[in-house]
C-alpha cells in the first residue's frame, strides 16, 4: 500500500487498485493524492471546498518535501462538464505546475493526471503511485484517457 | 446602445483595456473597487459611465447588473496577487485571491447572462502565470481556473456568446514597478521580446476578441508574452 494521504473520494476500483500496489514510503515524506475526478460539483462552495482541502495538504508537501498528484476529468479540463467543474480541473493542473516549480530545487514533485470516465483503476493506481515514487517527473499533467485524442492540448 | 463592462477598470491593464475600448467609441461601463474609476471615465469622456463596487461580493455584483442594461460584452480584468511560498503562504492569501480573481468573474458572468445580448463576447485577463510560477500557487491557481471557465462557458453558450481569455506575461504597471531592479533585469533576460510589455499590448489584444474580428474565435487562451510562454 502506498502511504498516501488522499484527499478526495476515489471510486472503490481505484482505492482497491492502490492497495494492491506496494510502494512502501521509504522516508517520512508526504505524498499526497487530491482526487478531483468524479461527479462534477455544483457550484463554486464545491471548487472552492476541494481547492482548500488541496492548498492544506499540499502545503505539508511544500513544507517537509515530497510528492502530490492531482486527478481530474479530461472532459473538465477541455470543459465539457460544465464551469464549475472546469474551473477546479484547471485550477488544480495550475497549482500542480506551480507547486512543482516553487519546489523543483528541493525535490518537491508534482504532477496532474487526467483520466476520463473509462480509464481502467489499474491504470490510474499505476500512474498514481509512478508520480508520487522517486524518481518522477514533475509539472506534468498525463492524460490517461482518450478523451482529449484530437483536442486542443492544455 | 449596449455597453461593454470592464472591472478593474482604474488602473492597470484594466485602465488600459477602457482607454483603447472607449478610443472606438464603445460605450462602456467601467468597475471597480477604487475610487478613481470615476476620474478614468470622466477623462475619457461621453459614454463611459463608471460604479465603484466589489465584484467578489454579492451586492457588488447586483449593483453591476442593475447598471448594466443591454450587454456586448465584459472584460473581466479585476485582479489582485497575494504571492508566498506555498510553505508560508495563509489560508487568507490563498483563498482572497480565488475569490477575487476566480470567483467574482464566474459569478458576475452568471449574473450578467441574460443581459448579454447575441454575439456578446467576454474577456477574461488570465496570466501567463497559470502555466506555474514560484510564490503563486494561489495566484496560478486562480487563473487557471479562469481558463478552465471560458473554456466550458464558450461550450455552454455558442453560438450565441463567446468567451476568450488572454494571458498577459510580464506587464509594465503599478505591480511590477515595485520589483528590486536586479529582478527586472532577470525577468527581462528571460522574455524573448527583450522588454516588458505594455498595458496597451494586452488592451489590444482584448479589443480585437471583443471584436467581429475574432467572430470565430472562442474558448481560446491568447498569450501576450513577448514569447515567454515557450522560452
Amino acid at each position: 500500500m502506498i502511504a498516501l494521504d488522499l484527499i478526495g473520494d476515489p471510486p472503490a476500483a481505484v482505492v482497491a487498485a492502490l492497495r494492491e500496489r506496494d510502494v512502501a514510503a521509504d522516508d517520512a515524506a508526504p505524498r499526497l493524492a487530491v482526487w478531483a475526478a468524479g461527479e462534477p460539483p455544483a457550484g463554486w462552495s464545491g471548487v472552492r471546498a476541494l481547492l482548500d482541502a488541496t492548498f492544506v495538504a499540499s502545503q505539508r508537501v511544500a513544507r517537509e518535501g515530497g510528492s502530490a498528484v492531482y486527478v481530474v476529468r479530461e472532459e473538465d479540463v477541455a470543459g465539457t462538464r460544465g464551469a464549475p467543474a472546469a474551473m477546479l480541473a484547471c485550477a488544480l493542473v495550475s497549482a500542480a505546475r506551480a507547486l512543482a516549480f516553487e519546489g523543483a530545487r528541493r525535490g518537491v514533485v508534482a504532477n496532474a493526471l487526467a483520466v476520463d470516465g473509462e480509464t481502467d483503476p489499474q491504470l490510474i493506481a499505476r500512474a498514481v503511485a509512478r508520480a508520487v515514487s522517486e524518481p518522477a517527473p514533475t509539472g506534468e499533467l498525463t492524460q490517461l484517457g482518450t478523451f482529449h485524442l484530437g483536442r486542443s492540448t492544455p | 446602445m449596449s455597453r461593454t463592462i470592464v472591472t478593474g477598470a482604474a488602473r492597470g491593464i484594466g485602465g488600459a483595456i477602457a482607454e483603447a475600448l472607449a478610443a472606438e467609441g464603445r460605450e462602456l461601463l467601467l468597475v471597480d473597487l477604487a475610487d478613481g474609476v470615476g476620474e478614468v471615465a470622466g477623462r475619457l469622456g461621453e459614454g463611459v459611465d463608471s460604479l465603484v463596487a466589489d465584484i467578489a461580493d454579492p451586492a457588488g455584483r447586483q449593483a453591476v447588473r442593475e447598471r448594466a442594461g443591454a450587454v456586448a460584452g465584459v472584460v473581466h480584468a479585476a485582479g489582485i496577487t497575494r504571492d508566498a511560498l506555498l510553505a508560508k503562504m495563509t489560508a487568507e492569501q490563498f483563498g482572497t485571491v480565488l475569490e477575487v480573481n476566480l470567483a467574482a468573474a464566474y459569478e458576475l458572468t452568471l449574473a450578467l447572462l441574460d443581459r448579454c445580448e447575441e454575439g456578446a463576447s467576454v474577456v477574461s485577463i488570465s496570466s501567463r502565470s497559470y502555466l506555474g510560477n514560484v510564490g503563486q500557487f494561489n495566484y496560478a491557481a486562480s487563473k487557471g481556473g479562469l481558463v478552465g471557465m471560458t473554456r466550458a462557458l464558450a461550450l455552454e453558450h455558442a453560438p450565441r456568446l463567446r468567451f476568450n481569455a488572454v494571458a498577459p506575461g510580464f506587464i509594465d504597471t503599478e505591480m511590477t514597478a515595485a520589483i528590486p531592479a536586479e529582478v527586472r533585469a532577470r525577468i527581462l533576460g528571460k522574455i524573448p521580446a527583450g522588454r516588458a510589455g505594455d498595458p496597451a499590448e494586452v488592451a489590444s489584444a482584448v479589443r480585437w476578441l471583443l471584436s467581429a474580428e475574432a467572430s470565430y474565435v472562442t474558448g481560446q487562451v491568447l498569450f501576450v508574452c513577448g514569447g515567454r510562454s515557450y522560452a
